[in-house]
C-alpha cells in the first residue's frame, strides 16, 4: 500500500469520526426523547404500577396487563370506536382534500387566494378549533342548531354531541375541518405535477372529464394518495385533543378510542402499568402502519 | 469536506466548542436547583377571575415582604392539575404547595405525597378554621386535617326563583325528592323546557353532581355498597330516572363548564353546585345573579335520608407536599396564606374561618355589596339545615366511571335500578378494596 493511500485512509477515518461525532447530539436527543420513553413504556407495561397502592411501587406481572385488556368487556367498543374515528376521519379528509385539490388545481381566478383560504383551518391550534366547534355544535345554544332551525331545515334542536346518530358524524366533521388542509396541500402539488399534455392527449382521444379523472388523475396520484392515507391513519390513531375537548370519550364510552383510554387509565385511574400496556398496543398498531408507510415511501423513491 | 470545514473552524476550536457547550450545560443544570432552593413554588388550578386575582395579589404581598424567599406560582386548569403535580413528584421536584379540592385528598393521602399542615403549624393554626371543616369531611383523615383551607363551599340547588314564582312554588318548600320531581314537572310544563341541569358528558362531572343524592338518602357516597342500604342506593337511581324527562338530551354532552353555562344562559333553571357559583359567573352574568331571579336552596332529602333538607360541604385548598424542600419556609407561607385578611379576601364560596360576618366579607371580597344577598342566603342555609360533609373514597375516578356507565344504562332503560345496583356491587367494592379502601 502506498504512503498516499495510507494518508487518504487516515484522513477518511478522521472525517468519518468527525461526522459520527457530529451526529452524537442528534442521537443523544433521539435516545432521550424517543428510545428511552419507548423502552420504558414497554418495560412499565409488564409491571403492575398502581399509584394508589404506593407511589411508583412496581410489581412484575408479565403480560397480565395485555390479557386484562383482551378480557375487558368494553375492549371491542374501544377498538370499534378507534376504527370508526380513524376510517371516518381519513376518508372524510381525503374526499374534501381531493375535491378541493381538483378544483383549485385548475387555472381559476384568484387561485392563490382560495388556496390560502383552504389552509386556514390548519393554522389554528387544534384545541381552539375543537372548543369553537363544541360551541357551534352545542345542542342548546349552539349556532348550528339556531341557523338550521331558522332556515327551516330542522324542526327542533339536535344534540349533535350526544345523540347516538349524530355523535360520530359530528366528531368526524370537526376532525375533517381541522385536518383536511394537510392532505389538500399534498394532493394539490400532486395534481399540479401531472403533465398537461396527458390531459390534452386524452381529450384528443375523446375522453370526458370522468375518464380523464379515472384514467389519468387518479392513477398518477396513487403514490401520493397511498402515502397520505397511511400517514393519516397513523395520525388519527394517536389523535387525542379533538376527541377529548369535544366529548372526553362520552357519553359513557360511546366515543372513547384507544388514545384517550391510555390517558384516562394512566392519569385518572392511576394504573400506570395497564395504561402503558394500552399505549404499547396503540403504538404497535401505529407501528404497523408506519412500516407500511416507510415501505411505500422507499418503494416510491 | 474537511478542507471546507477547516476553512470555517479548526478541529481544535470545534472540540473546544463542543466540550465548552457541554460543560456550560452541565454547569447550568447544577446551578438551577441551587436557585430553586431559594424560592417556594406552587402549582394551582385557579381559573375564575376572583381566584386568579387573589393568588396574584397575595403573591405580590408575600414577595414584597419576603424578598429572600420569593414565591413562584404556576397556574394551570383543573384538567391537568392532578397529572402535573404527580409529574413533578415523579421528577423528584414537587412544588411546595399543590392545589385541589376535597375530592383529591383521600387519593393524595393514600399516595403518601402530602403532609398534614397541622403537624407543622400546630393547634393554634387549626383553630382558625370552622370546626365543621376540621373535624369532619373528606379532608380529615385519622383525626388530622390534611389540607390548607382556602375556600369553604356549601352546596345546594341554585334555582331560578322567578321560574318557581311563575308556577307558585315556594323555593324552600321543596324538601323531598317527590316534591322536587313534581316541581320540575310544573316548571317544564310552564316554561316548555327541560329545566333540570345535570352534566352527563363525562364520569367525573356526572359523579360529582349526583353525589348529593347519595348523601341525601343515608349513603356515604357512590361507593357505599353496605348491603343494609341496598334500597337506599336503588332509590337514588330510580329518582334520577324520574328526573330524566326534565334533563335535556344535550346534558349527555355537557361537562362542568357547560353545566354552569346552562344556568347562566337561562337554559337550565336548577343546578346542583356550591356557593362558589356566584363568584364564578357573576362577572359574566351580572343581570342574572340577583335576589329576584336566583336562589340557592338546600338539597331535598330522599325517603331514607336526613328527613329534612340538607347541605353538604367541601373545600378548595392548597396541599403541603410531603417531599418538597424548605418545609420551614413553606410553613411560613401557609401561615401567611391562611391569615384572616387573606382568607376574607378570597372571593369564591365562603371563608373557611371559625367566625365571619357578611359585613366583614363584603368589605374584603372582590364583588363587594353585589354579593351580600348571596352570602346572606348561604349563611342562612348553613345555619338552618344539617351540613353533611362530603366523604372521600379511594379510586374515585374509576368508581365514577363504573357508576356513570350504569347510570346511562338506567336512563336508556337498558337496566333497571336494581340490576344496575347488583352489577355495580360486583365491580365498585372490588375497585376500592384494590386501592386499599
Amino acid at each position: 500500500m502506498s504512503v498516499t493511500a495510507t494518508r487518504r485512509r487516515r484522513v477518511w477515518r478522521r472525517e468519518s469520526l468527525l461526522g459520527y461525532l457530529g451526529l452524537v447530539p442528534v442521537f443523544s436527543v433521539l435516545a432521550m426523547v424517543v428510545a428511552w420513553p419507548l423502552y420504558d413504556a414497554v418495560r412499565i407495561s409488564l409491571f403492575d404500577i398502581y399509584l394508589l397502592t404506593g407511589f411508583l411501587k412496581e410489581t412484575f406481572v408479565g403480560v397480565q396487563n395485555y390479557v386484562r385488556f383482551a378480557r375487558d368487556p368494553n375492549a371491542a367498543t374501544y377498538l370499534l370506536n378507534t376504527l370508526i374515528y380513524v376510517a371516518g376521519s381519513t376518508a372524510g379528509q381525503f374526499l374534501v382534500a381531493l375535491t378541493l385539490a381538483l378544483i383549485l388545481g385548475r387555472r381559476i381566478a384568484f387561485a392563490a387566494f382560495w388556496r390560502g383560504l383552504a389552509i386556514i383551518p390548519w393554522a389554528m391550534p387544534i384545541t381552539v378549533t375543537a372548543m369553537v366547534w363544541k360551541w357551534i355544535l352545542n345542542g342548546q345554544w349552539g349556532i348550528l342548531n339556531y341557523l338550521l332551525v331558522r332556515a327551516g331545515i330542522l324542526d327542533e334542536y339536535v344534540s349533535w354531541l350526544s345523540s347516538p346518530t349524530w355523535l360520530w358524524p359530528s366528531i368526524i366533521l370537526v376532525n375533517v375541518w381541522a385536518g383536511f388542509p394537510f392532505m389538500f396541500i399534498n394532493l394539490l402539488s400532486g395534481v399540479q405535477g401531472i403533465p398537461r399534455e396527458l390531459y390534452e392527449a386524452g381529450r384528443i382521444d375523446g375522453a370526458g372529464a370522468g375518464a380523464l379523472f379515472w384514467r389519468i388523475t387518479l392513477p398518477l396520484l396513487r403514490p401520493v394518495i397511498a402515502a397520505l392515507v397511511l400517514l393519516s391513519v397513523i395520525i388519527h390513531l394517536r389523535e387525542f385533543a379533538t376527541l377529548w375537548v369535544l366529548t372526553s370519550g362520552g357519553p359513557g364510552i360511546r366515543s372513547t378510542t384507544l388514545s384517550p383510554l391510555v390517558y384516562v387509565t394512566s392519569f385518572r385511574y392511576f394504573r400506570l402499568g395497564y395504561g402503558a400496556a394500552l399505549g404499547v398496543i396503540l403504538m404497535s398498531v401505529s407501528l404497523l402502519f408506519t412500516i407500511l408507510y416507510l415501505r411505500r415511501v422507499r418503494f416510491e423513491a | 469536506m474537511s478542507q471546507a470545514m477547516s476553512g470555517l473552524i479548526t478541529r481544535r476550536r470545534f472540540h473546544a466548542t463542543v466540550l465548552g457547550g457541554a460543560a456550560a450545560l452541565a454547569a447550568g443544570g447544577r446551578a438551577r436547583p441551587a436557585r430553586a432552593a431559594d424560592k417556594l413554588t406552587s402549582v394551582a388550578a385557579m381559573v375564575a377571575e376572583a381566584e386568579v386575582a387573589w393568588e396574584k395579589e397575595v403573591q405580590q404581598k408575600w414577595n414584597q415582604a419576603n424578598p429572600d424567599t420569593p414565591w413562584e406560582r404556576e397556574n394551570i386548569g383543573w384538567e391537568g392539575i392532578f397529572e402535573k403535580v404527580l409529574a413533578y413528584e415523579k421528577a423528584g421536584s414537587p412544588p411546595n404547595l399543590g392545589y385541589g379540592w376535597t375530592g383529591f385528598t383521600v387519593d393524595w393521602h393514600r399516595m403518601g405525597i402530602i403532609d398534614a399542615p397541622e403537624d407543622h403549624l400546630g393547634k393554634a393554626w387549626k383553630d382558625r378554621f370552622a370546626d365543621y371543616l376540621t373535624t369532619s369531611g373528606g379532608d380529615v383523615i385519622n383525626g388530622k386535617l390534611w389540607v390548607v383551607p382556602i375556600q369553604a363551599a356549601a352546596y345546594g340547588l341554585v334555582s331560578r326563583r322567578d321560574w318557581l314564582k311563575e308556577v307558585g312554588v315556594d323555593p324552600y318548600s321543596i324538601q323531598t325528592w317527590d316534591q322536587l320531581v313534581d316541581t320540575m314537572a310544573k316548571v317544564a310544563k310552564a316554561k316548555r323546557n327541560k329545566p333540570f341541569g345535570l352534566p352527563l358528558g363525562n364520569a367525573r362531572n356526572a359523579g360529582e353532581k349526583t353525589e348529593w343524592f347519595f348523601r341525601g338518602n343515608g349513603l356515604q357516597h357512590q361507593a357505599d355498597f353496605d348491603p343494609a342500604k341496598r334500597a337506599n342506593y336503588i332509590e337514588v337511581l330510580e329518582t334520577l330516572k324520574r328526573l330524566r324527562p326534565f334533563i335535556p338530551d344535550d346534558a349527555l354532552a355537557q361537562d362542568y363548564t357547560g353545566h354552569r353555562q346552562a344556568f347562566a344562559t337561562g337554559v337550565a333553571g336548577f343546578i346542583s353546585i356550591g356557593d362558589y357559583y356566584f363568584g364564578e359567573i357573576y362577572p359574566t352574568a351580572k343581570k342574572l345573579m340577583t335576589r329576584e331571579q336566583v336562589v340557592i336552596i338546600p338539597y331535598p332529602s330522599g325517603s331514607r335520608g336526613p328527613g329534612k333538607p340538607f347541605s353538604n360541604f367541601d373545600m378548595n385548598c392548597y396541599y403541603m407536599m410531603a417531599h418538597a424542600k424548605d418545609k420551614e419556609k413553606t410553613v411560613k407561607l401557609i401561615d401567611f396564606l391562611t391569615s384572616r385578611d387573606n382568607l376574607l379576601r378570597w372571593s369564591l364560596g365562603h371563608p373557611p374561618l371559625k367566625q365571619w360576618t357578611v359585613d366583614e366579607a363584603v368589605k374584603h371580597r372582590l364583588y363587594g355589596e353585589a354579593e351580600r344577598w348571596w352570602l346572606e342566603d348561604v349563611q342562612a342555609i348553613a345555619s338552618k339545615v344539617p351540613m353533611l360533609p362530603s366523604i372521600g373514597f379511594v379510586a374515585k375516578n374509576e368508581v365514577q366511571q363504573v357508576y356513570y356507565e350504569h347510570l346511562l344504562q338506567v336512563f336508556d332503560g337498558k337496566m333497571t335500578a336494581a340490576a344496575a345496583y347488583d352489577s355495580m356491587k360486583e365491580k365498585i367494592p372490588a375497585l376500592t378494596k384494590a386501592a386499599g379502601g
